[in-house]
């Protein structure tokens, strides 16, 4: 009997490699590159990146193929339920691994100096590292991977925001890991009272339903908030968020836009699963509340991000707590997305899109004026016209202004919040909405700095002679371009992730 | 559902995860700071131990081999950036590490 069981457990286990297989390719990408930077030191430069693109791009291929293998509304358990595929999942994780190609290139060094391509196999190493722990905590289904994909995320985020020779640099990941921590310490906590109250680690509780009436409901909500503490540390949120301006500002700007887009991204298919799939089994009452305190969060994050924008000057810091602004957007979406995921899903692309395109923005200013404060971008826009429309595009998509796809996305989430108080008549998720809007007409002020800046003055000075980075360049105008399809082609979008998720 | 354990057992680890918790708030030492987020993660570890021991399956004694392992991963990384740290400014101090903030 026990031996039966064992060798089902075996074969159970087996039959869950092939669904692992994107993180697999991701993993030999890894070991591949450590080794082959070790036995071939001299001549990495030549096949570094390649290597680390291939491999992503054979990850993402995989993923794609084992997503059309499932059928609508089909979960499949690996490893006893400690992950799970479903199109949720597929989603997700197509879209860090279409993100990571960006970051590859973005991080390719230029000039082969030796200095250089000595450092970039840990970095290359690093982000993969960081972007394979994103998504495994997208497919994780049981306290443990959670945790496991978290740490594997913010240890290697610490690092690489340390990756510069510059004291902001350090400064800035001893801070970040610091915090990081701490609130892992916190949520370790908040699941030790979960596993003690519901005897599971596990988010599917066959056998705990009518515990809800034996443990009272404000226990499982303080444990619900320790548990969630270093996701929304890693999300931004409003009283988790001190990090954020500080290391925006010291870490590479690369690594940043890594930063603001694929962990959060992470973070937001956890929560997901936590609103679907896992708070419904404690009770409908539970799960309203749970509902209340998200959005008694958004609404402290969108006031504290857009409060806070206002008063910036640097450009690091503005465009950091302007992201900590539409975070808290998002969250609110994710407390009224239990009737339909797919405007999450859309303003979750689209926020990936834009918070890559302002951190390569920032990138080029940076590299053209030798300096991040407003008053140096004066008249670039007229100088270089193609940069400034392109920022122009993206500074519109983050107030949401149409024709770009941060209005549809915005537009979609703020219908789905004015549905939910039309079913409800929750005051608070009405004040949620007017200060949402209130947020946006704010960012109005702060954003529009920069396009008044880049096109209305003109030059003091004589322009500078640096060129234009080529790559960096290409992909910011891409990436407006993608904004601008995502507003024009929003219908047969929506139809498409629609289909096929329900 | 697990059944609860002693509850001067908890009180203890909760003790010693408030102990944490101020150490943390309040030296300006980055070392201490450490030592606190230390003692907050050994009294997580102490509660997991403790539920696991009510629980057949003993998930909780499984979670907390991952969890040590991890813990020093992240102690390495931390010593790690706090020796650059010091590297570059001869302190590691957290009041005269103020090159990031609002102006």
């Amino acid at each position: 009997m026990n031996d039966q069981l064992v060798l089902q457990h075996v074969q159970d286990n087996l039959a869950s490699w092939p669904l692992l297989l994107p993180e697999v390719l991701v993993v030999i990408a890894i070991v591949t590159i450590l080794v082959w930077s070790i036995l071939l030191p001299r001549y990495q430069h030549y096949w570094l990146f390649p290597v680390a693109l291939l491999g992503v791009s054979l990850a993402w291929c995989s993923k794609y193929w084992l997503g059309s293998q499932l059928k609508p509304h089909q979960t499949l358990p690996l490893f006893h339920q400690l992950l799970v595929l479903d199109p949720l999942t597929v989603f997700f994780c197509l879209l860090l691994l279409s993100i990571a190609p960006f970051l590859l290139l973005l991080t390719r060094p230029r000039a082969y100096l030796p200095s250089r391509a000595a450092d970039s196999p840990a970095y290359v190493v690093l982000l993969l590292g960081s972007l394979l722990g994103s998504c495994l905590l997208v497919m994780a289904f049981h306290w443990l991977t959670i945790y496991l994909g978290l740490t594997l995320l913010s240890l290697t985020s610490a690092l690489l925001i340390g990756s510069h020779t510059t004291l902001q640099s350090a400064e800035a990941s001893l801070k970040y890991l610091l915090y990081s921590m701490t609130t892992t310490a916190m949520m370790l906590w908040g699941m030790a009272y979960y596993y003690g109250l519901t005897g599971t680690l596990a988010l599917s509780l066959p056998d705990v339903a009518p515990s809800g009436q034996t443990i009272p409901e404000y226990i499982l909500l303080a444990m619900l908030l320790l548990c969630l503490s270093h996701i929304f540390f890693v999300f931004a949120t409003a009283p988790y968020h001190f990090w954020v301006p500080d290391v925006y500002q010291g870490a590479p700007t690369v690594v940043v836009s890594y930063l603001s887009t694929v962990p959060k991204l992470a973070t937001v298919a956890v929560l997901l699963r936590l609103f679907h799939q896992c708070l419904p089994q404690l009770g409908p009452a539970l799960l309203e509340h749970a509902q209340q305190g998200m959005a008694v969060l958004s609404l402290l994050t969108i006031i504290v991000g857009n409060t806070a924008a206002l008063l910036q000057n640097n450009l690091q810091r503005l465009m950091a707590y302007g992201s900590i602004a539409q975070g808290g957007l998002l969250m609110a979406g994710i407390a009224t997305s239990l009737n339909s995921q797919v405007c999450i899903l859309y303003y979750s692309a689209i926020y990936g899109v834009m918070g890559l395109a302002t951190w390569v923005g920032i990138k080029v200013l940076q590299h053209l004026t030798n300096s991040v404060h407003l008053q140096d971008c004066v008249g670039l826009g007229r100088r270089l016209p193609v940069l400034g429309s392109s920022i122009t595009v993206v500074i519109l998509s983050l107030i949401g202004l149409p024709p770009t796809a941060g209005f549809t996305g915005k537009f979609l989430v703020f219908t789905a919040l004015w549905e939910h108080i039309q079913r409800t008549g929750s005051p608070l998720f009405v004040s949620l909405l007017v200060v949402g809007l209130l947020g946006t007409v704010l960012s109005l002020y702060y954003y529009l700095q920069l396009p008044y800046v880049l096109f209305c003055k003109a030059a003091r000075l004589p322009s500078s002679t640096r060129n234009v980075n080529q790559t960096e360049y290409a992909i910011l105008s891409c990436l407006a371009i993608l904004l601008l399809a995502g507003f024009f082609a929003a219908d047969s979008l929506l139809r498409v992730l629609g289909n096929w998720l329900d | 559902m697990v059944s609860m354990p002693p509850p001067p057992l908890l009180i203890l680890s909760a003790l010693v995860f408030a102990v944490g918790t101020v150490v943390v708030l309040t030296k300006q030492n980055v070392l201490f700071v450490l030592i606190g987020v230390e003692l907050m993660l050994s009294a997580a570890c102490f509660d997991f131990v403790l539920f696991s021991s009510y629980d057949p399956k003993q998930e909780g004694q499984v979670f907390v081999l991952f969890f040590i392992s991890m813990i020093v991963c992240e102690t390495a990384v931390a010593l790690a950036i706090i020796l650059k740290v010091y590297q570059y400014h001869q302190s590691i101090d957290t009041e005269q590490l103020q090159q990031l903030r609002e102006k």
